[in-house]
């Protein structure tokens, strides 16, 4: 009969844990070393079953706040006489969690590093080896994958780093021209007022416009024709009026002088 | 003062004199005081009976007085 052993577990969460790795920042590998909840000497407790009872309800940080001045604020927390002797907890809200300063590195602790919970087609003895395991990589403090002097992306930063890009838009690539630095004093443009030209004053809409000059110089009327008499006679010609020539007929002031 | 277009009718004149009076006449008026600052004209006509007697600056001077007298009527 095929039975789903832990070690097989084991390597199938370590490769999940490998694929969860590549599409997720870097998380840091280690543990932090166990707090003992008893003196040093004190034999009395079982460390295995003290540690099954400190699992991790959830994935994720671990929630042991070590800081035992802090007050618990569950009255389960308060009754119970097995947490007289461990570090309180304390919760303020759902999914968020106040670590002190003194647990700072319990927020290092690393979703590789659990030990996956014991099913029921698991064998007995194989909780006994995963306990084993847990304890030994528990307390080897295993050093960070993670560069120290690279900063650490937090919830905020890791959610806008695997958001899609979007594409710009029209308005936000043309925006740069909006934010483009004016121009210096001395690389303007001169206005083409009068000041620059004094000849075109007339330009800027000021001024006297004319569209058309028209000047026309006449000149004077003839002198009418002067009739001179006849410096002979002295009398106006006569015509005869029974045969009148062509020309007093056409002409009629400008008679022959007919002596 | 602008003139767009100034056009010289001036019997028995040759075209380099009618030139030559032309830009007297331009200058005259530029100097000339007197005259509103802010106006438009599309039009202006100056009709004059030529003196034979007279010579060309006074030809001008006649021809400034008369386009004076009719840019001070301008409203």
């Amino acid at each position: 009969m095929a039975r789903t052993t832990y070690f097989g577990r084991i390597a199938r969460g370590a490769k999940g844990a490998a694929a969860d790795a590549a599409l997720s920042p870097p998380k840091l590998l280690f543990r932090p070393p166990p707090r003992l909840p008893f003196a040093v000497g004190d034999l009395g407790h079982d460390l295995i079953n003290d540690d099954a009872a400190n699992q991790r309800s959830s994935r994720g940080i671990d929630r042991k706040v070590a800081s035992p001045r802090q007050e618990p604020l569950f009255a389960e927390q308060q009754s119970s006489p097995v947490d007289t002797s461990e570090p309180s907890r304390q919760s303020i809200g759902v999914g968020r969690e106040r670590i002190t300063s003194r647990d700072s590195d319990a927020l290092f602790s690393a979703m590789q590093t659990r030990r996956p919970a014991q099913t029921l087609d698991t064998p007995s003895n194989a909780g006994v080896a995963m306990r084993e395991r847990g304890t030994d990589a528990a307390e080897r403090r295993l050093e960070s994958v993670a560069r120290p002097d690279l900063p650490h992306l937090d919830a905020s930063a890791q959610e806008r780093a695997t958001k899609p890009v979007v594409p710009p838009t029209a308005a936000q690539t043309h925006a740069t021209e909006a934010l483009e630095p004016a121009r210096t004093s001395s690389s303007r443009r001169a206005p083409l007022t009068s000041a620059y030209r004094p000849d075109a004053a007339s330009t800027t809409g000021g001024g006297l416009q004319i569209g058309s000059m028209e000047i026309r110089i006449v000149s004077p009327p003839a002198p009418p024709p002067v009739k001179t008499a006849n410096p002979v006679k002295g009398r106006a010609p006569r015509l005869p009026t029974s045969a009148p020539t062509r020309l007093s007929r056409g002409f009629g002031t400008f008679g022959l002088i007919q002596g | 003062m602008r003139i767009d277009r100034l056009s010289l009718q001036i019997p028995g004149v040759s075209e380099a004199k009618g030139r030559e009076l032309g830009l007297l006449l331009a200058d005259k008026l530029a100097a000339a005081g007197g005259l509103p600052a802010i106006g438009d004209m599309p039009r202006l006509r100056v009709d004059l009976i030529a003196d034979p007697l007279s010579s060309p600056d006074q030809l001008i001077e006649r021809i400034v007085a008369e386009v004076m007298a009719q840019l001070r009527r301008v409203p």
